[in-house]
């Protein structure tokens, strides 16, 4: 636990230092999700229909392209062999580093979902569910793309492999946060949805972080 | 927690081969026996549904392949499991070998129910259906199962890293089988409720049973094939290998 929380700090700074990564990934973020209504030229109707979806998926999207930093890094100097030896649970390093990955990869799109929710056209009580799923649904998609990630971590160009492993697993994620925002936009009440992403992060904070570690020691050199 | 002695002694590659060449044909034989009377039950002498007339009657394919799909999946994950756990290789063999029969009959489940869903449904697919979108996603798992594998160059990190994704996807199986209980509260439309509102009579489920029955031991007669060539790979080096293989030249 308490490695875990120095390995928290580290990740930290390391990612402070690679500030340039951040900005880039809420660029695209941002930028991606306007491309769709640039391109599509909807009218506002639909665009406020399909805004939920979008902003999922950009939102996935944008952060599997972040995933390679994971432990690509720290396996090629041989930092992560020396961590795998260390008397730490390979689940909690995994942990650590999907929460430090979270806050400066997932947080950032939960908070300017509002935002670009609101330049889709969403309005009153979505702008609150959509972050609300963001915010439920984008740490277990991370903790998802942990696992991925760790099997992937041995690969030159893994990205793709990554992508198509975590994309399956990470579609009942999907469809129940653009389905609570959607019945949101339509006045109805989405406990239900809401309800089943926590369900989905509490059974990914149990079983995901072990997955990952046995992942890491599997692909370990 | 320790195995059994005789599936130890199972577990060694050149008796696991030996026994399999000896089940292997009696299990093809009868299957494929099976999966003709069945389909010649199903598609000939089974009366018409008074609902869905002869269009039903693909059920005699969607079924079997749609169940064994599920339970190549189980077998690939509980192999990839004893893996893992036991540290024993022919598990990881035989998950290797189960994957890409799960993933065609997986393709022919997609398929058939497809080709059903037009006449019944209207439409080949239904994006808001669980179902579908569940056993979409056991498409892709196996897809990914076999893609991990392949790209991981050392066999045993390959073994095992796939074998931990197949262990991470069984959490699809119970919404697969649940899905369709578990949905209608969230998805609209159309509704899979597969064997129609009247409960089915024995004429239309001996030809079912069979066909299953002949599809199980197909699909494990071309798993076993499939494990033995891949224990045959894998052992390549040992001595038993170059003396059934002159055996069998």
């Amino acid at each position: 636990m308490r490695i875990g929380l120095a390995v928290l700090r580290n990740e930290f700074l390391i990612y402070f230092k690679k500030w340039v990564h951040i900005i880039i990934n809420i660029a695209f973020f941002i930028f991606s999700t306007s491309l769709f209504s640039l391109v599509a030229g909807l009218e506002q109707g639909l665009l406020a229909e399909w805004g939920a979806g979008v902003i999922w998926v950009v939102a996935l999207l944008s952060m599997l392209l972040a995933m390679p930093l994971l432990f690509q890094p720290d396996r090629e100097d041989g930092t992560l062999d020396l961590m795998l030896l260390s008397a730490m649970d390979p689940a909690w390093l995994a942990l650590a580093k999907a929460g430090a990955n979270w806050c400066v990869f997932g947080l950032p799109l939960v908070l300017l979902s509002p935002l670009l929710g609101a330049s889709y056209g969403l309005e009153g009580i979505a702008l609150v569910v959509l972050p609300a799923t963001l915010a439920l649904g984008t740490p277990a998609l991370i903790l998802l793309a942990t696992v991925a990630a760790a099997l992937t971590a041995g690969l030159r160009r893994g990205v793709g492999l990554l992508a198509l492993l975590v994309l399956p697993l990470a579609l009942p994620i999907l469809l129940f946060g653009v389905r609570a925002t959607e019945l949101a936009a339509d006045g109805f009440p989405t406990a239900a949805p809401l309800m089943m992403l926590g369900a989905f992060l509490l059974l990914a904070l149990g079983l995901l972080p072990w997955a990952a570690g046995a992942a890491l020691r599997a692909t370990a050199n | 927690m320790r195995l059994p002695n005789w599936l130890h002694k199972l577990a060694s590659p050149p008796h696991f081969y030996r026994i399999a060449a000896r089940i292997e044909p009696w299990m093809l034989w009868s299957g494929l026996a099976a999966i003709a009377v069945g389909a010649f039950g199903g598609l000939l002498l089974a009366p018409p549904d008074y609902q869905q007339g002869d269009a039903y009657r693909i059920i005699y394919f969607h079924v079997p392949a749609a169940y064994l799909a599920m339970q190549l999946y189980a077998l690939m994950a509980i192999g990839s499991a004893i893996g893992l756990i036991w540290r024993i290789k022919l598990a990881y063999a035989i998950a290797a070998a189960a994957a890409p029969v799960g993933l065609a009959f997986t393709g022919l489940a997609l398929a058939t129910g497809m080709l059903w869903g037009k006449p019944m449904w209207g439409a080949y697919w239904s994006w808001g259906d669980a179902r579908l979108t569940s056993v979409l996603v056991m498409f892709f798992l196996y897809l990914g199962y076999m893609l991990l594998h392949a790209s991981l160059e050392e066999r045993s990190t390959a073994d095992r890293a796939a074998g931990i994704l197949a262990v991470v996807g069984v959490v699809n199986l119970p919404i697969i089988k649940f899905s369709v209980e578990w949905w209608s509260s969230l998805h609209q439309g159309p509704t899979i409720s597969r064997l129609a509102a009247p409960a089915i009579t024995w004429d239309m489920l001996w030809p079912l049973l069979v066909m299953v029955a002949g599809a199980v031991l197909f699909s494990m007669a071309v798993t076993l094939t499939r494990a033995r060539a891949e224990v045959l790979l894998r052992e390549r080096g040992a001595r038993w290998v170059q003396d059934a293989v002159a055996a069998d030249a």
